[in-house]
């Protein structure tokens, strides 16, 4: 019964755990499920208003190119002039192109511009047309390769990146008139301060100005310039509308500028789940150490409440297992531990019983009261008690009638056999010593019935055995022993 | 007792971490600041130059700012046509950069009496100015304050195509006498011995009538001192050049002509003809520098020598320590000395000097112009900054185009020229 008690105390405190452990997995994942989600949005939201910011700041800046080159109407001579009509003297060219050199003066004057002049179609240049520009043509083919970026054939204008193998500049170039172009050209580094805005918030945001076919032209990414932008950011950047869109791997953000170049703002997945790692791993151990707290706290109150049942309990099981006067096994319980141990034995495993009957009890009981008895009764369960050890039960089968059971199962027959008789001789000795009074008044002594078994026999042919055997010693005399090895018929 | 200690275990557990809990909302109802950017002092730089000039500018300052995360530099740069203008704007509107590269002439046109710019004397604990000599920080002293410090010296050079040259079997030339008689020899095949530009046209213009008359176009008191007869002297020689197929007229003339072969020599800063230097040099021609011409042979009169750039600081600077710790990279730092090379030719500080003589690859014309430039330190004078009067550039330029172009006489365009001169200078 306690044990079974035991066993559904475990199973309750394993189920209570496992519950508990669910629960606390379940209110840890949705939260951080809920919060992994919203980060990626706030991550979206501020990609798309930091790419917006990022779009006006460019276009303001390519529109003040566009405004500068504009400008340059303002003075008919820039438009009027074509070297190609052949009515002009050296010397008025000379006039003509100090006066466009000064324009190009006065508007380029505060502006951080490399090149900035017009070009002809006979190869002639006016304004600040580079060196290095200049050197790069030098068999020609510089106004042909301009003309050729004009994209936009309303106003004759165009953006354009990489002449010559120059990655770090901007080229805008505007029609004049039939044989002269405009072109200002500018360092990429002049907008290098709007890309690393995005440092600030991850270095893992990657910022590209690319054009129509995907070719990076300015990035926060160095080595990308000049070269196609990845693959699968492309597939993910929109080519006519701003937009964000995700895949497993990115969040992809882009912005059109006014000049038809695009801001493509990607950030990896992996980035923003890294982000969650730490409030992942505080959560996780915040909730296994309340979920450990909350184990102890409730088993330590279990334990504490169910104290008292335990109490009863015991109470129960002994009165119900233990013989009240003797304080030794009941019948009931003796028989039950005895035919539990017997099921375990094993084929050549020694047992031994021992019946123990008390010889002219009845004198007690008649002169001395039956109080008196009881107390002879009880002195008797306390002399097996103090001679008991770990190899043998006792139980008090009925009146002055008492059994023991012994596991001899770990020494051979023979030793199994002067234990038997040691224990016996002892027995007898200590009632005799223990109740020597009782024993000169009436006679009072005990007969005992000793078996040994060296194979398997089942209890209530073992009590019949030892039962006999006690009554032979009665028949023979009492105040005495009589023993019987029971054996196979071959041992 | 040992059963209340048993209690007390869990329960302390229990308000750690609630205690942790309520400590981070705590941080959430808080008002809290997120720091993006550390504070940093806005220093502004502006320059003029060519492309390698421009790039070794941004690349040397983005190594500045990394190793300087405090420091902002806003830049202002354009080429050197229309920069004059672009600094005298923000000289009188007093919104001039921190830190400046300022030309020579201009120390005495806006701070002839030290008051112009900020007293880098003071600074001495960012700049080292242990490595320049009393003599290279005289030059940039007004009125006993160190107004700029000078990057290097320069002076007209001419750089010449040895291969175009040899293949006419002619010597570099040492004298005009030598420039006439090789455009004798080229001019068969339309190549022009020397070319020039704008500024380089008026000092190779003014050197020549020196070392003719005698006598300084500006006076060693900063006045002009020449009359329409010595400018008439000036066209006409402009005239025998370009009749003689020497130069071209100079408004025609442009770098490219030297590139391509057109012309087989070139007046040019230091910094130029070894940009040029380089261009052929890829092209597989050999680049020489030739000594300064004169009517004889080694003649340095009428040549004059200047720091080729100095660098200033605004007198109005909100951070003249700052300041100072970004001249002190322009000036004496091992990193941008390496980027910067002789670009702006070989530095006056000693220390950038060594890491440059010790890293950079320096080609044989370059010491040739070095060996100019150092050989002429004690023959050739300081320029007046007068001589690089835009205005007075313009000038003559115009006047010499009147005149070859036939739009006008010579006495015509003498006396307009001198009347422009005197325009310009007062």
């Amino acid at each position: 019964m306690e044990n079974n008690y035991k066993s559904l105390r475990f199973r309750v405190i394993l189920l209570f755990s496992l519950i508990i452990f669910l629960l606390t997995i379940f209110i840890t994942a949705v939260p951080l499920r809920r919060s992994l989600d919203s980060l990626r949005t706030s991550f979206s939201d501020l990609m798309t208003s930091g790419t917006g910011q990022l779009g006006s700041n460019l276009d303001e800046n390519f529109e003040w190119v566009e405004k500068t080159a504009s400008l340059m109407f303002a003075d008919p001579i820039v438009y009027e002039y074509d070297p190609m009509k052949g009515y002009y003297t050296d010397y008025h060219k000379l006039q003509i192109e100090k006066q466009i050199y000064e324009s190009i003066e006065q508007l380029g004057i505060m502006g951080n511009y490399v090149d900035f002049g017009v070009i002809y179609s006979n190869g002639d240049r006016v304004g600040w047309i580079s060196e290095n520009l200049a050197s790069s043509y030098i068999n020609g083919g510089m106004y042909d390769d301009f003309a050729s970026c004009i994209t936009n054939e309303t106003d004759g204008s165009g953006w354009s990146f990489g002449h010559n193998g120059n990655y770090d500049k901007f080229y805008y170039v505007k029609r004049v008139n039939e044989h002269a172009l405009i072109m200002i050209s500018f360092y990429s580094s002049e907008i290098d301060e709007y890309f690393r805005i995005s440092d600030k918030v991850s270095d893992e945001i990657t910022i590209s100005l690319v054009d129509d076919n995907d070719e990076v032209l300015y990035s926060n990414d160095d080595l990308t310039i000049g070269m196609k932008l990845d693959r699968e950011i492309a597939n993910l950047a929109s080519k006519d509308t701003d937009s964000t869109k995700f895949d497993k791997n990115h969040i992809v953000t882009t912005c059109r500028c006014k000049n038809g170049w695009r801001l493509v703002c990607s950030i990896p997945q992996e980035i923003i789940n890294s982000r969650t790692v730490r409030v992942q791993h505080f959560t996780l151990i915040f909730a296994a150490l309340s979920c450990i707290v909350f184990l102890i706290i409730a088993n330590l109150l279990y334990f504490r409440l169910s104290r008292p049942f335990e109490g009863m309990m015991t109470d129960l099981n002994r009165q119900a297992n233990y013989d009240s006067l003797s304080n030794v096994l009941n019948k009931g319980a003796f028989e039950a531990e005895s035919k539990k141990h017997i099921e375990r034995l094993k084929s050549g495993d020694c047992i031994g019983f021992l019946m123990i009957d008390m010889d002219n009890f009845k004198q007690i009981n008649d002169n001395l009261g039956h109080e008196y008895g009881d107390e002879v009764i009880q002195r008797l369960g306390g002399l097996l008690r103090e001679m008991s050890s770990n190899d043998n039960t006792i139980g008090r089968l009925g009146g002055d009638e008492f059994a023991v059971y012994f596991d001899l199962s770990k020494v051979s027959i023979v030793s199994a056999e002067r234990q038997m008789h040691d224990y016996v001789d002892q027995l007898i000795y200590n009632f005799s010593a223990k109740f020597s009074e009782e024993h000169r008044r009436f006679g009072l002594s005990l007969s005992c019935g000793a078996v040994v078994a060296a194979y398997s026999v089942d209890y209530d042919e073992l009590y019949r055995q030892a039962d006999d055997t006690m009554y032979q010693s009665k028949r023979t005399g009492k105040n005495k022993a009589t023993y019987k090895l029971i054996v196979k018929e071959n041992d | 007792m040992g059963l209340k200690k048993i209690y007390i275990i869990p329960i302390l557990a229990l308000s750690v971490l609630t205690a942790c809990s309520l400590a981070d909302f705590k941080n959430l109802r808080t008002p809290a600041e997120l720091v993006y950017e550390e504070k940093t002092a806005e220093v502004g730089f502006s320059w003029w130059g060519t492309e390698e000039r421009h790039r070794d500018y941004i690349e040397g300052l983005e190594k500045f700012k990394r190793l300087n995360p405090d420091i902002k530099v806003d830049v202002s740069y354009g080429v050197w046509d229309g920069f004059e203008k672009r600094n005298r704007i923000a000289m009188v509107s007093k919104t001039a950069a921190d830190v400046m590269l300022i030309n020579y002439s201009w120390l005495d046109k806006y701070s002839a009496d030290g008051e112009g710019y900020y007293d880098l004397s003071t600074l001495s604990d960012y700049i080292d100015l242990d490595q320049f000599s009393e003599e290279d920080l005289s030059y940039g002293t007004r009125n006993g304050k160190l107004n700029a410090i000078p990057i290097a010296y320069n002076t007209t050079l001419f750089f010449y195509n040895e291969s175009i040259y040899n293949r006419y079997d002619l010597e570099i030339p040492q004298s005009w006498e030598d420039l006439f008689a090789a455009a004798e020899v080229m001019g068969k095949d339309g190549i022009y011995p020397m070319g020039m530009v704008k500024k380089q046209f008026f000092l190779t213009m003014a050197a020549h009538y020196e070392q003719e008359s005698g006598q300084r176009i500006i006076s060693e008191d900063g006045k002009l001192n020449l009359d329409a007869e010595g400018a008439g002297a000036m066209l006409e020689f402009y005239k025998k050049l370009v009749d003689a197929r020497v130069i071209k007229p100079v408004d025609s003339f442009e770098a490219n002509s030297f590139l391509n072969g057109e012309t087989a020599g070139i007046a040019s800063w230091f910094n130029d003809g070894v940009k040029y230097g380089k261009f052929l040099d890829s092209k597989g021609e050999k680049v020489r520098c030739g000594p300064l011409l004169g009517i004889k042979r080694k003649d340095y009169r009428g040549w004059y020598k200047k720091p080729a750039t100095l660098y200033a600081m605004s007198k109005g600077t909100m951070h003249p320590q700052e300041s100072a710790r970004l001249m002190e990279y322009l000036l004496n730092d091992e990193d941008f000395a390496r980027i910067q090379g002789i670009e702006k030719g070989f530095p006056i500080s000693r220390k950038a000097d060594r890491i440059v003589q010790e890293y950079c690859n320096i080609p044989e014309y370059s010491i040739e112009a070095h060996d100019i430039i150092r050989a002429g330190s004690s023959k050739l004078e300081i320029m007046p900054s007068q001589m690089e009067n835009a205005n007075l550039i313009d000038a003559f330029c115009e006047a010499a185009d009147k005149y070859v172009y036939r739009e006008g006489d010579l006495n015509t365009c003498a006396s307009e020229m001198i009347n422009s001169f005197r325009e310009a200078l007062e």
